[in-house]
This record gives structure tokens, sequence and C-alpha cells, in this order.
């Protein structure tokens, strides 16, 4: 016995002090900091003793309660996936906190900000260390709610406020999914545990599995449930940095990676993951394209990065595209710090027109910017390369949808072009920002967060992709094309965004090409879908409540038709007079017909 | 008309009704009623105009051709059986044809379609007698050949009766054809009991008659024959709305008023005998009736209808009418229906 | 006596004032008062050209709404052209909006470009895209990683090698 859950539950156990502790205290962003700090060491020693001996735990240490067959428990599930992404996530996390110490220096409610940001933690360290599904799902909605909570940060702003109550809507779309799933398995496998399910193995599992794939829909804004993740950027900056990077949005994604066992054989559902990741990469690349709001960009290319992990998951490969995940969250965590800081620099001007000439002014945050774009690009043998090359490369080989391959390649390469657009535009050239402003990074508490990413996005992905298992044999030959393919696309993109940035620097068109609104009003779908969908459903309301309740089932099919009927029948029975002929016929032909039938009948 | 002649033919028709309900033989009978067809021909031809004569006409076309088949059916069951009792009406077809001579006479449907006609050519007391006395007869042989008769066609033709009593009202502004079919309407709720409770029918027939007298004696106070001039009523005789209302209500089967009573009894005959969709048949028809009552009573004492009339109330002549027995005959067809345990005795 | 008089004369007061007093405050549900409303079609040109002014445009460039009952009133029908599609460098009075003060507004600002053209490339994309993702299903794609590896020397002889001189050994592995 060694110190392996120990250590993993004091790490989970020091985030909580801070929680339960009062936050009036002047010093409580410093003390939620350093605890997140003590938690990140403290999950060090069992991740270096999983690396080393590979050994997969579980903790079942609170029986809960038992609903006739099915027993609830408290249980974490510490295997690769939980142990390789908790000292991630809390080096991330400590890293954003510090940096949300400067930034969020003069909010009057900094200490509750701290709070919020740790539950957020808190509830996605759950998630990812659950063990049956309802824990699961306890850590699933605790991050929506959290997300809701840091989204509305600033209440008093309308936006903010739409963009929560999106967040939390789309979110509650996906919870359709879980929840069906939860019930599917509680139904067909009468229990909750994960281990069981896997081991039970049910066939037809198509239905939960569309539910999962809704939920990490919602949870990863794929694309149909995508809007609220752009909206999102209302929120602070250290919360877009902590939503896009290791919490929240990965969620939906991991929740995909935990349930590799059922989906590795379900071919339907992995051509359905498949397509959805590579509409969602293109799509939201294109978005990415027109922006001109710095964050929005960035949430884009969050978009378009976690459709490449959907495309993984689709091509079965589910351990790559958690390398994806831990390697991402370190470069886009440092983009967003890196945007915070330019956007606080300029006086909270986002727009990446009113940039420019940044290299000069803030250099360290260049560097960073760069560097993180680089490794967002995946430039060779930084973070990004080492996931995301193997991803391209994976695909390549792969027996997998042409299209799903050719638009995912596509996607690829408009990451460059994002990524040259931001740089061009906000640090290069000359600058278009008003003179009096204050620039400065001297402050330890911006420096300190943005180095740590900045070596975390140089060396991490070498360091994970080298020290974990390898799960999946990886194709070992291939022709030089397909090999080289992901850094030729990205090439291909840096070049033609260089050019075509310099090209149109200060060329501006009349009217904008219908290409260019598709880019720029997020593909319509923003306004369409909340347009159409409400007015579908009302004037449906609309329809069947007084048209088909009221006018024809409570009118025309009851009252009109019944005195219709009557006043029809009337006339026909009594508008004659003086026939006598025909009555004493009608009186013959009764007692004949009468005689005839009842006499030799009856 | 003379008195001394008026006398004759009243007591002519009154004796020939009177042997056919004390007769036990066809031949007797079909004396009755021909005497009692003979003489009520003068009663309708009162007034001597066209109307009238033709109303006579169709009338006597009518019960001629029911008193000759009564006569056949009589004669088939003669030569089939050697009786002439009614008592043994035992072949099915002089059965049939009984049947139907006898509800050609009553003014059932099929056979209903003088009933209207003849009433609206004809003066309300005419109709009176014609609606009221004139069923007595062909009733008590029903009545007497009760068990010989074929069920299913006297089923068919009560339901169709109450159906076709319904409908022809909606359709009329005419206050004796309206009658005519609340007449028809109610006949077929006699003959749809008699084949299960025979003094049932006889229950609904005395309280129909009293109903009737009523309401045609509330329009002949002043001559009224039309839904327009019946409006008319509360600028004369206000109190007499309140009565057309509560009788025709009555007539309509309203619960607290007298008319309820029949429609009760027999609905609940009919309902222990197990037939539950015949009654709910006619439930549903009776409301045909109802509406069309209502409408009457809408319009005398609901609404004023537009007339040249601007005045709200007329001068009040003192009434040169008869109407001695009106208040026992109004308290007799709404009040009753107290007296319904007393009833339960024809059970 | 008097005083009960007097009393009565005061609540018969309080009554009138009552009844002819409105708050202060009082306004309608949705904050829209009369004069925000459009005012009724104009029908000579007389009531157009005061429309028109009332609007801030020249009488020229004012053309109401078809008077067809949906409400519209004298509100001018403007060109159904974006916000976004005016000039962004012009030092607008509302930047936000690209408009400038007293600009009578779009009835259906909110509408970017025609609805239906929204909805058909948005769908069109996606239709488009399933479309697209059925044939690559059909006609997945599976590039070779190595080339093709055959027995008998890469099969030598089978491939017209020349039977009398011996072929070089392939080998496929190493060991």
């Amino acid at each position: 016995m060694n110190l392996f859950s120990t250590l993993m539950l004091l790490s989970l156990i020091i985030l909580m002090l801070p929680i339960m502790s009062t936050s009036n205290n002047y010093s409580y962003p410093q003390y939620a900091k350093t605890m997140i700090f003590y938690s990140f060491m403290t999950s060090l020693p069992p991740t270096i003793m999983f690396i080393q001996s590979g050994q997969e735990m579980m903790i079942s240490n609170w029986y809960w309660m038992t609903i006739q067959t099915m027993k609830l428990s408290l249980s974490f599930k510490l295997d690769f996936f939980s142990m390789m992404f908790m000292p991630v996530a809390l080096f991330i996390t400590w890293s954003i906190m510090e940096f949300s110490m400067w930034y969020m220096h003069s909010d009057p409610n900094i200490n509750r900000f701290f709070k919020y940001l740790l539950m957020f933690l808190v509830t996605m360290l759950i998630l990812v260390t659950a063990n049956n599904i309802f824990q699961l799902f306890i850590g699933w909605e605790g991050v929506g709610i959290m997300s809701f909570l840091l989204i509305g940060w600033w209440y008093g702003r309308a936006d903010a406020n739409t963009a929560a109550l999106q967040a939390i809507l789309y979110n509650r779309i996906g919870d359709v999914g879980f929840i069906l799933s939860m019930a599917w398995f509680m139904a067909n496998s009468n229990s909750w545990e994960l281990q069981q399910i896997f081991m039970l193995n049910l066939n037809n599992n198509t239905l939960p599995l569309m539910g999962l794939l809704l939920a990490a829909t919602g949870k990863s804004a794929q694309f149909g449930l995508h809007p609220w993740l752009p909206s999102a950027m209302e929120g602070p900056t250290p919360v877009s940095a902590l939503l896009h990077s290791s919490t929240m949005v990965v969620a939906g994604i991991f929740l995909l990676i935990r349930f590799y066992p059922l989906m590795e054989s379900n071919k339907m559902i992995q051509s359905l993951a498949l397509c959805l990741g590579a509409i969602t990469t293109l799509f939201t690349a294109i978005c990415a394209l027109t922006q001109n709001d710095i964050k929005k960009i960035v949430a884009f290319s969050t978009s378009s990065q976690l459709g490449l992990m959907m495309v993984t998951i689709g091509i079965n490969q589910p351990h790559l595209a958690f390398l994806h995940i831990c390697t991402h969250a370190f470069f886009k965590a440092m983009l967003f710090l890196c945007s915070g800081s330019i956007i606080h620099s300029l006086g909270d001007e986002q727009d990446i027109r009113k940039m420019g000439g940044l290299f000069k002014s803030l250099p360290f945050t260049t560097t960073a910017l760069i560097i993180g774009s680089l490794a967002l690009t995946g430039m060779p043998f930084l973070t990004g390369f080492y996931s995301k090359d193997l991803i391209i490369e994976t695909a390549n080989t792969s027996y997998m949808n042409a299209w799903a391959l050719l638009i995912t390649l596509i996607a690829t390469s408009l990451t460059a072009v994002y990524s040259t657009r931001i740089i061009f535009f906000a640090l290069l050239g000359k600058p278009r920002f008003p003179s009096l402003i204050l620039i400065n990074e001297n402050n330890p508490l911006l420096m300190n967060p943005i180095t740590r990413l900045l070596i975390g996005s140089i060396f991490a992905g070498f360091f994970i992709s080298n020290n974990i298992t390898p799960s999946t044999v990886p194709q070992m030959t291939m022709p030089l094309h397909l090999k080289l393919t992901a850094l030729f696309v990205t090439l291909m993109g840096f070049a033609m965004a260089l050019e075509l940035n310099y090209m149109t620097q200060n060329l501006k068109h009349k009217h904008p090409s219908a290409a260019f609104k598709f880019s720029t009003m997020l593909g319509y779908f923003p306004i369409t879908m909340h347009r159409l969908n409400p007015l579908t459903s009302l004037v449906m309301s609309q329809k069947s409540a007084t048209m088909l309740l009221d006018l024809i089932w409570l009118e025309n099919t009851l009252p009109k038709l019944i005195s219709k009927i009557q006043q029809n029948t009337s006339v026909m029975v009594s508008s004659q007079k003086g026939l006598v002929k025909l009555y004493f016929l009608s009186f013959l032909i009764t007692m004949t017909t009468a005689l005839i039938i009842l006499n030799f009948h009856v | 008309m003379n008195p001394l002649t008026l006398s004759l033919v009243l007591t002519t028709m009154i004796s020939g009704t009177l042997i056919v309900m004390t007769s036990s033989h066809w031949f007797m009978i079909w004396v009755g009623f021909e005497m009692n067809m003979l003489a009520i021909i003068p009663l309708l031809t009162k007034e001597h105009n066209p109307r009238s004569t033709e109303a006579a006409t169709k009338y006597f076309l009518t019960q001629a051709t029911a008193s000759m088949l009564l006569m056949m059916a009589a004669i088939t069951n003669l030569l089939y059986t050697g009786h002439w009792s009614i008592m043994k009406l035992i072949n099915p077809t002089a059965s049939i044809m009984m049947t139907m001579a006898l509800t050609m006479k009553l003014g059932l449907s099929p056979f209903h379609f003088w009933v209207p006609e003849v009433t609206q050519g004809i003066p309300l007391m005419s109709g009176l007698i014609l609606l009221t006395w004139q069923k007595l007869a062909p009733l008590s042989v029903l009545y007497m050949i009760m068990p010989l008769i074929n069920m299913n066609i006297l089923l068919i033709m009560s339901l169709m009766s109450i159906a076709i009593g319904g409908w022809g009202g909606l359709n009329q502004t005419q206050l004796r054809k309206i009658m005519a079919y609340s007449s028809i309407a109610h006949m077929g709720w006699m003959l749809a009991v008699l084949a299960y409770n025979p003094t049932m029918t006889l229950l609904n027939l005395y309280l129909y008659i009293p109903m009737t007298i009523t309401t045609f004696m509330l329009l002949m106070i002043n001559s009224t024959t039309t839904t327009t001039s019946l409006s008319h009523t509360y600028n004369k005789l206000p109190l007499i709305t309140t009565l057309i209302l509560i009788t025709m209500l009555s007539l309509g089967g309203l619960p607290p008023l007298t008319g309820f009573l029949p429609k009760w009894a027999i609905i609940q005959e009919m309902t222990k005998n197990s037939s539950i969709i015949m009654p709910t048949l006619m439930a549903l028809l009776a409301l045909l009736n109802l509406y069309f009552y209502t409408r009457i009573t809408y319009t005398t004492s609901l609404t004023m209808f537009p007339t040249a009339n601007n005045m709200k109330i007329k001068w009040q002549f003192k009434n040169s009418k008869q109407t001695m027995s009106l208040p026992l005959m109004i308290t007799i067809s709404t009040l009753t229906l107290p007296l319904a345990p007393m009833m339960m005795i024809l059970d | 006596m008097a005083a009960a008089r007097a009393g009565v004369l005061g609540v018969r007061w309080l009554q009138r004032a009552g009844r002819t007093v409105v708050p202060l405050g009082a306004r309608t549900a949705s904050h829209i008062t009369k004069d925000m409303l459009p005012g009724p079609y104009p029908r000579t040109p007389e009531e157009r050209a005061a429309a028109a002014k009332k609007y801030n445009l020249r009488v020229e460039d004012y053309e109401p709404y078809p008077d067809d009952g949906m409400g519209y009133g004298d509100y001018p029908k403007l060109p159904d052209r974006s916000q976004h599609e005016r000039d962004p460098w012009y030092d607008w009075d509302h930047s936000d909006l690209r408009l400038n003060w007293g600009e009578p507004l779009h009835w259906d600002l909110d509408m970017y470009i025609t609805w239906d053209v929204m909805c058909k490339h948005l769908f069109g994309f996606v239709a488009f895209m399933l479309f697209m993702f059925w044939v690559g299903e059909t006609y997945p794609s599976y590039q070779p990683v190595g080339p093709k590896q055959y027995p008998y020397n890469n099969l030598y002889l089978e491939r017209g090698g020349d039977p009398t001189k011996e072929p070089e050994p392939v080998v496929h592995y190493e060991i």
C-alpha cells in the first residue's frame, strides 16, 4: 500500500479548504491560489507513480444509498485519464488564478470570484475522477452552473446575462442527452458504475451513446449547440481562459473518452462523431476568420480544436483526443492570458483593428502570444505538435470519411490563417490605438503565470507524450507526403494569410461578399436558430391552440357540425307541402318494405 | 255552425271513439273509426275556406286509407284464423298491417306527413281535438293488441317519429305546425315504451293531453298562430307570456315540470329492460324538441321582435274568450311532477 | 349638524378630486406612449410632406409602408440594407448602430440581410456538408502506408524477370 490514493484524495481535500473558509479576508485570493498550488504539488507524486507503475486504482469510500437493486456510492476512478488530467488542470488553474489576482484586482467581489473559480475547478475534477455516472453528472451540472455564474459575472451588462443564459440553456439541451443515457443505463445495465457498464457491454447501445454524443455536443459546443461558446466571451478573461482550456468545454469530449469502451464497437456513433467534429472544426474556423474581437477569435479557435478532438474520437483514437485536451489546455490558457494582458493594457480594447505594433510595447506578451499561436497551429516541437500532428497523421492513415478528412485539413490550415491574423493585426505593424495608454507588463502576477504556461506550451507536449504509456499502436510507416500533410497545410495557411493580410490591410470593399457576411455573422446560425425555433414553436402553438383546438375541434367538429346537420335535416324533413300522392307512395313503400322485411325475416 | 249540428257531430265523434275503445270485434272497431272520422270532417271545415277544405280532404284520404288497411288486416287475419276478435291477431302480416293502419291514424313517421299539413289548415279548436281526442282510439287499440305487435317495427317507427318531430319543428314559425310536430314526437315516445310497459304509454298520453290542451288554450286566447304574433303577447296579456314559457318548458320535459315525468319514467322503464342505446338516442333527439320550445319561450318572453308597434303595453281589453278551465289545465300540465310517486302504481 | 354637513361636502370634494387626478407616473406597461407610435397613413401630399418632416427625411426619400393593416402607419419604408453595410469609418453619432442622431431606424433593424437569404445560406451550408459527408462515407479515404510487399523476391518471376539470372533477395523485415 503506497500513498497513491491518499495523496490524490488529499489533493482534492486541499481544494475544499478555501471553498469552506470564509472569504471576507483581504488575502483570500492569495490563499486560494496557494492552495491550488499545494494541491498541484500534492497531485504530482501520484501521477509520477502512475507513470512509473501504470497502476490504475479506484477509491470507493462512501456508501450512499441503495435504490432497490441499484447501489449508489461515492467513488473515484484514478485511471490514466484522471491521473493525467488532474495535474494539468491544477497547473493551469493555478496560473489562471494568479493571473486573475492581477486582472481582477479592482473588482469589489474578487473573493467571491475566486471562490467561484475554485468551485468551477472542483466540479471539473469531480467530473474527471468520477467512477459512476451519477457522480459524473454532479460534476457535469456543477460545471454548467458555475459557468453560468462566471460568464454572467458582470451581471450589470445585458450581454453578459444573455451569454450566461445562452450557455446554461444550450447546456440543458445537452443534459437531455445525458439524462437519457443515465436512464437507459439504469434500466438496462442496472448500474451506474462505469466498470459494470463496460463489463456488460450491452448490445444496441446506440441510443445511450447518441445521448452521450448530444451531451458532449452541448458541453463541448459542437456544431448545432455551439453559439454559447463565442458568447461566453462576455465573461471576464480569466473565466474564458479557464472555461476554454482545462474545464467545461473539454468535459464533453472527456465524457466520450470515458465511454470509449462502448464507442469502440459502435461504428455508427463513430461516424456521427466524426462528421460532427469535422463540421464543427470547419464551421468555427470559418467563423474565426473574420472576427475582429481578439477573444472571439481565440474562442472560435477553441471551438475548432474541440471539433478536432471530436474528429479524433470519431476515428476511434480516444487516447489521442485526451492527449490533445492536455496539450491544448496549456497554450489555450496562455493565449487567453495574453489577450487579457493586451486588453487590460489597452484599456479594455478588444478589437484587433485598434491594436497593432504591440511587439514593441508588450514584448513579453507578444512572445507568449506568438509561441501560443504557433503551438496552436502545430509548429513542430512545440506542445501542439505532439498531439495535433499525431491526430492529422492518424486521420490520414485511417480508413475514414474522405470529406471529413478533407475539411479537417482545411480547418487545420484555417487555424494558421486566423492565428496569423491575430499576430499580424494585434502585434505587428504600426500602433492604431490612442497614444495615452499606460501599457506595462511588469507585474509578477501577470508575468509569472504566462511564463509558466509559456514553458508548458513549449515543453508540456514533449513531456506528456514521452511519459504516458502508449495505449494504441501508432502507425509506424507512412509515405512522406502523409507525414508532412499537417505541416504543409499549416504552412500554406500561414503563407496565404500573410499575403492576404498584406493585400487587404488598406483595402476596404464597399460591400462585403456573401461569403464574408456568412463568416462575420457566424454562419447566420445564432440569428436563424434563435429566431426560427421560437417562431416555429410559437406559430405551431398558436395554430394548434387556436386553429386545431378552438376552431376545428371545439368549434367546427362539434357545435358547428351539429347545428349544420340539424339545419339541413330539418329543411330536408319539413320543406314540402301538399304532395299527397307522394305521401301515399311513401306509405306504400314503407308498408311493402316492412311487410317484406319483417314478415319474412323475423 | 248550428249548435244542433255541432252537438250531433260531437256526439257522433265521441261515440265513435268510445265504440272503438269498448269493442273487441274488428268490425266494430272499424265502424267506430269510420264514425269518428266522418264526424270530425265537419269540425275540420268549421271555417268555410279552401284551406280547411284542403286539410279536411287530406285528413279524409289518410284516415280512409288507414281504415281500409285496418279492414284488410282484419280480413287477412280472419282468413288465417277465422276470428274477428282483436285478441287473436296472430297472423304476422295482419299484425304488421294493423300496426301500419293504426300508426297511420296516429300520425307516426313515416306516415306523419298529413299531421302538420292538416293541423295548419284548420282552426285552433279543431286542431286541439285532432291532436288530443283523435289519438285516443288508435292508441287504445294498440294498447289492446300490444302483445301481438312486432316490436322492431314499432321501435323503428317511434324513433323516426321522435327524430322527425324534432327536426320538423326546428324549421317552423307556424305554431300549429310546431304543435303538430310536437305531437309526432310525443307519439314516438308513447309507442317506444308500448312494447315494454303499455301503462307508461297511457301515463304519457294522460300528461300529453293536458299539456297540449293548455298550449292550445293559451294560443286561443289571442288566436295566435305564428311566432311573430306570439311575440306581441306581452303587449296585451303579460301574464300569458309567463304561462306560455312554463308550459313550453313542460312540453319540452324540463325537470321540475310535469313534462319531465313521462320522459323520466319512459327512459327508466327502457333502461330497466336493458335497452340503453334507444333511450339515449331518444333523449338526445328530445333536445331538438326542447330547442324549438325554448325558442318559442325566447320569442315570447325574452325578446322584443322588431315590429311597427312602438307601444310597450297596449290597452288591455277584457277578454271575451271562455278560459274557465285554463287554471286547472296549467296546474296539471306544469305542477304534477310531485305526484310521481303516485304514478308508481302504473308500474 | 353643521359639522356633519361639512363632512359630507368634504367627502364629495374628495370623490370629485379623486376622479379627476391622474397619478403622476402613470404610463403604459409597454412604455410606448401615444406619440411614440407611428401616425396614421398619409394620404394627401401635404400629409406625406408632414410625415417626411417628422421622420427627418426628404419628401422624395419618404415612402411609407403599404397601408395593409399591419400597423406600420406612416412609418417610412427604408431600403432593406443592414447597418453593417454602412461606412465604419464615418463619424456616426451612434457608432455602434452606424446611425446619425434623428435618423429613422429601419422597421426591422434586427434583420441583417433578408431572412430567407440567411436561412438559405445556413441550411444550404448544412445540407451541402451532409451531402458531402454521405459522399465521403461512400468513398472513404484509405491511404496506403507503405509499398505493397509480395513473396518470392517481390514476385520476381511473375513480373517477367529473367529466370536465368539470380534475383537480388528482397527482405521486408529486419531482425
